[in-house]
């Protein structure tokens, strides 16, 4: 089981906590690594859009 | 939020590593032609019996893509994995024995050899398989093709085009990930079309 070094996030039923060495999300009861959306919620759709488009806005740029 | 059914595109393909660029290939697909991918994977919801929720997908799925090339024993059982097959299944009883609108089923069969479901699932011999040989190029042209067919769309873009499109998106990836803080080999799925449903909104305006 992989060690663990906080429980406090839940994801659906599941107990989970942080890998002490990895950091990733860890189901407690297996050691199976597990997603959960980040602190503070998962990025909005909003977020996701003005990445994309910094993104696209300096490839442009450096495409002249 | 719920997602029409009919624009609603399940995806049943492996979850292995050596897989993820023809399953990148197909979500990409899927958004590009003005669908929805579905996938097992957009879940996190522990507490839900995974059949059951693969059930519920493909309820909620008028199309369905089923990629049948995972046919190798597993090198750690040495056993054969039934998961794909199984969910074919699933869809094709939900289309011949649902009512109502589980009855307008599409679905399209792949796998990596032309020939080799013949031996390995005969039962299917009777649909049309189409072979992606293995290359996210022609797995996009597969579902592209199908995806014309089926709909009777005739905004649908070329595979040409769409083959374009998804090489300068996965050029951007890198930098979409650092700018949004994500691990680019640990992409969820909803990670994914999130940011190919924005980068192709983002290069349609550019255009």
């Amino acid at each position: 089981m992989a060690k663990t070094k906080s429980s406090s996030a839940k994801a659906g039923s599941l107990k989970v906590g942080r890998d002490a060495k990895t950091g990733k999300f860890v189901n407690l009861k297996d050691g199976r690594k597990i997603v959960v959306p980040p602190a503070g919620g998962a990025l909005s759709k909003v977020q996701i859009r003005e990445a994309v488009r910094k993104v696209r806005a300096s490839r442009l740029e450096a495409a002249g | 939020m719920s997602v029409p059914y009919a624009r609603s595109v399940f995806i049943n393909c492996p979850f292995t590593d050596d897989f993820t660029p023809i399953f990148r290939a197909y979500v990409f697909a899927i958004v590009y032609c003005g669908y929805r991918p579905r996938s097992a994977r957009e879940f996190i919801d522990g507490g839900e019996i995974r059949l059951q929720k693969i059930e519920n997908l493909i309820e909620q799925s008028k199309f369905g893509i089923h990629d049948v090339s995972n046919m190798e024993l597993d090198a750690d059982s040495g056993l054969p994995r039934f998961n794909m097959p199984l969910e074919l299944g699933v869809f094709l009883g939900a289309k011949r024995f649902g009512d109502g609108s589980q009855k307008e089923k599409r679905l399209i069969i792949l796998d990596s050899d032309q020939y080799r479901y013949q031996q390995a699932i005969s039962d299917i011999s009777g649909q049309d398989i189409e072979c992606h040989n293995g290359d996210p190029a022609d797995a996009i042209r597969c579902v592209r093709h199908w995806l014309r067919a089926v709909s009777r769309r005739t905004t649908i873009p070329g595979p040409a085009r769409i083959n374009a499109a998804y090489a300068e998106y996965e050029a951007d990836l890198p930098q979409i990930c650092d700018e949004l803080q994500y691990d680019l080999d640990d992409l969820t799925f909803n990670d994914l079309w999130e940011t190919m449903v924005e980068w192709q909104k983002a290069r349609a305006d550019e255009r």
